[in-house]
């Protein structure tokens, strides 16, 4: 039972997933195409880790999104009045210069999710235990890899649960949350590409064992 | 060259679109997804290749980079239809304007004082006023206090409330006001000098304009989470049905639709569209792969 906060799991996560893509990097067969593929699933995993431990709480983005509110409206009805435009333009353009502002949120929040989530992972990764050196188990190599990210699985998928509440955890209430959520819609994403590269790494691995090389 | 494929006529659009087959293939991801978390229905794979085929899709459908949809557009919608009234009744009444006592408030916000102010609301007033709207500048407490008896305020109080609001006299500011888009606020120019006494604060002044915009924003804000309550408590009382990720029908018909798109866009005269028929059959394939598999009956 471990109650720590969400960017520490997802450093961990994190740590565990760079080991299975550094064992699949050693397996020197990067021109499988299904190694490729499970090298870029876990490459998009990393960013979007990075970008759902970086959302902001709830309050903050209230509050930001308060004040860029006010700070636009005011501005733009300013100039308008500077400009020498009637109520009528006053509106328009103030209503126009909102309407960009909102549109621009999702944008902005990308960019400064990503900030963030890479200060706070730096954060909580160098606190966190330093792990043993990987290849517990040398004669496993890439047959090792599918255990190693199914952990991570885990892990992430627990954390994916305690950040939506213990209260629902009924399927419709998960849908619910995957939907709507902003973390847990991006830890969502994480897993599917966490699941992808498990699936290319297996395919991978059951065409070896079909025809040795 | 509309289709070689007959299509199906029951998938509910005659000619699939690339993007509703993303919306669908995301609605039976996330249902199969939610059901692994709840161990409701345990399986990583199939959810996994069908969300390959949506990469695929989605990447046919122009898409490829970041998911720019809202999450819950049924959301936005009602934040949106509900911030517009709010902001059209508050803009109506002038209540935020009438709130806010008229000494806290920078000279030019008053309906008299604009002569002090860098920015004056009345720049456009017309050329008689003028010369009366330097006047005040050396007297600035004499702008601030509208008092009829001043000779130097009688000039400029007829051009005032004109130059608010735009009036049929003033074509400077008749012209945005036609010019405004379609989804703004409704700004009906000639309801405000009715509506507004001439000595409170104008609606349109900075102050109590970003105030209304924040008292829309956050009535918004709390119908969407009033939404999102009565939400949450509606899907306790849902009873899942099977799970559409086991019923191979929808496979066919998601194969259906997208050999159609691939077979419209495989003839298209712009290559682009002929490239994005490699995409879905590259779509195809790991639908057939997820499909593989489910288990046999």
């Amino acid at each position: 039972m471990s109650a720590r906060p969400l960017p520490a799991e997802l450093a961990a996560v994190r740590a565990l997933v760079a080991d299975g893509l550094a064992e699949i990097g050693d397996a020197g067969d990067t021109g499988q195409v299904w190694l490729r593929s499970a090298t870029a699933r876990l490459t998009a995993f990393d960013q979007v880790v990075t970008e759902a431990a970086g959302v902001l709480a709830a309050p903050t983005r209230l509050i930001l999104v308060t004040l860029a509110t006010f700070l636009v409206v005011a501005g733009s009805a300013a100039l308008a009045g500077a400009l020498g435009l009637g109520s009528g333009g006053t509106l328009a353009l103030s209503g126009t210069t909102l309407l960009i502002m909102f549109a621009t949120i999702p944008w902005a929040g990308r960019h400064v999710y990503t900030l963030t989530g890479r200060r706070r992972l730096a954060r909580a990764a160098a606190h966190l235990s330093p792990r043993p050196v990987r290849a517990t188990s040398p004669e496993a190599g890439l047959a090792g890899v599918p255990d190693r990210l199914l952990q991570a699985r885990v892990r992430l998928v627990s954390a994916a649960l305690r950040q939506a509440g213990a209260g629902n955890w009924s399927a419709p209430e998960l849908r619910r949350a995957i939907r709507t959520d902003p973390v847990v819609r991006r830890l969502a994403h994480a897993d599917q590409l966490l699941c992808q590269a498990v699936d290319c790494v297996e395919r991978h691995l059951g065409d070896l064992r079909k025809d040795p090389p | 060259m509309r289709s070689l494929v007959r299509e199906d006529p029951f998938s509910g659009e005659n000619r699939p679109r690339a993007a509703a087959i993303d919306r669908d293939l995301h609605a039976v991801i996330t249902d199969a997804q939610s059901r692994d978390w709840s161990a409701d229905r345990p399986d990583r794979v199939i959810f996994a290749r069908l969300g390959q085929a949506r990469r695929r899709v989605r990447a046919a459908a122009g898409r490829g980079g970041a998911d720019r949809r809202p999450a819950d557009p049924f959301a936005v919608l009602l934040g949106a239809v509900t911030g517009l009234l709010t902001a059209t009744v508050l803009l109506l009444t002038g209540i935020p304007a009438k709130m806010l006592p008229p000494g806290d408030l920078p000279p030019h916000a008053l309906p008299s004082g604009n002569a002090p102010a860098p920015a004056p609301p009345a720049g456009n007033t017309p050329s008689p006023a003028q010369p009366a709207d330097n006047a005040p500048s050396p007297a600035p407490p004499a702008g601030n206090a509208p008092s009829p008896a001043q000779p130097a305020d009688n000039a400029p109080s007829p051009a005032q409330p004109a130059g608010n609001a735009p009036s049929p006299a003033q074509p400077a500011g008749d012209v945005p006001a036609n010019a405004m888009p379609a989804g703004d606020v409704p700004a009906p120019a000639d309801v405000f000098p009715v509506t507004l006494p001439a000595d409170a604060v104008p609606v349109i002044a900075p102050l109590p304009l970003a105030l209304t915009a924040v008292a829309a924003l956050w009535t918004a804000l709390l119908a969407v989470a009033l939404l999102r309550h009565l939400r949450r408590r509606w899907d306790r009382a849902t009873v899942d049905g099977p799970a559409p990720i086991d019923d191979h029908y929808r496979y066919v018909a998601f194969r259906r639709r997208i050999e159609a798109c691939a077979a419209a866009a495989r003839h298209h005269r712009s290559h682009r569209r002929r490239a994005a028929a490699i995409d879905l059959e590259y779509a195809l394939d790991w639908l057939a792969a997820a499909q593989s598999e489910l288990p046999r009956h």
